[in-house]
């Protein structure tokens, strides 16, 4: 994916609406958040891999985005910026608060049989349904091994797929750094995983 | 594009599982990979792996959260410039 958002040839871009919205424009906020919310989400998930915080960080990077929007200048694009503001949330949370255990894989489920190992067959038997959530729960356990800089650096740069340099932009690294430790994290993951990645091979 | 030497083939793995290596670096790779078993090995930490991850971490943001946020930012005014 790119931070650019998805556009067409006609649809307004992110920065022309974060300038609409940094005139009091209110509805281009609106479009803004539609156009974010399941970005935002799901990384504020990934990098707290809970769904309580991950609802509390989405929510408060939109509330901070939206009261710091008279700050954004298009000196960088407004996915960035407001990746930013979401990784730092995070950052923060993991820093200062308890940590929640680790909840209920449910919610997680359809989307997860849906493109399961069966590609979308409808007729998910049992067997099939038990081995996704134990996979589900294993990666879940695994994310939350790493500590919270080198999983940054994997969920932005490996599950997010932003480049390297977008991902060093954001957490304020070197490049290099960035791919240090997205690396590491990788060779964490893999021996953590290595019996689902040899189910796999 | 001559024939890649094994230490090439973390950075354009890295590149790949990114989306962001040309398609001839790509066949490169691809070819590379098929005759060395050392990095098809390297192939799961950069590929595999991370799509597993990223199926198994994909939600959502739910509705119910986006109406809170909406009605959050409604009884939000900004300060005017
Ligand atoms: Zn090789």
């Amino acid at each position: 994916m790119t931070l650019a958002g998805p556009t067409t040839e006609s649809a307004t871009s992110d920065e022309a609406l974060a300038d609409d919205a940094r005139r009091g424009a209110r509805n281009a906020f609106v479009v803004l958040v539609a156009r974010y919310r399941d970005r935002i989400y799901r990384l504020a998930f990934r990098m707290s891999r809970n769904a309580s915080d991950a609802e509390e960080i989405a929510q408060d990077t939109f509330l901070h985005a939206h009261r710091a929007i008279g700050s954004f200048h298009g000196e960088s694009r407004f996915g960035t910026w407001l990746y930013r503001i979401a990784v730092n949330e995070a950052l923060m949370r993991q820093r200062s608060a308890r940590r929640r255990p680790l909840e209920s894989i449910d919610v997680l489920m359809p989307r997860f049989a849906d493109v399961g190992a069966t590609g979308g067959d409808q007729a998910e038997s049992a067997d099939e349904l038990v081995d996704a959530k134990r996979v589900i729960r294993r990666v879940r356990e695994a994310l939350d091994e790493l500590d919270a800089d080198h999983r940054a650096a994997l969920v932005l740069r490996d599950l997010e797929e932003l480049s390297a340099e977008d991902a060093a932009d954001i957490l304020g690294i070197s490049a290099e750094a960035l791919r240090q430790r997205a690396h590491r994290a990788r060779m964490k993951m893999r021996v953590m995983l290595a019996d689902i990645l040899a189910d796999r091979a | 594009m001559s024939e890649l030497r094994c230490d090439e083939c973390p950075a354009l793995l890295d590149d790949c599982a990114a989306g962001t290596l040309p398609d001839d670096a790509r066949r490169a790779l691809e070819a590379h990979v098929a005759s060395c078993e050392r990095c098809a090995r390297l192939v799961h930490d950069y590929l595999v792996l991370p799509a597993l991850v990223r199926r198994a971490t994909d939600v959502q943001m739910p509705y119910e959260i986006e109406l809170r946020l909406r009605r959050l930012l409604a009884g939000t005014r900004r300060r005017e410039p």
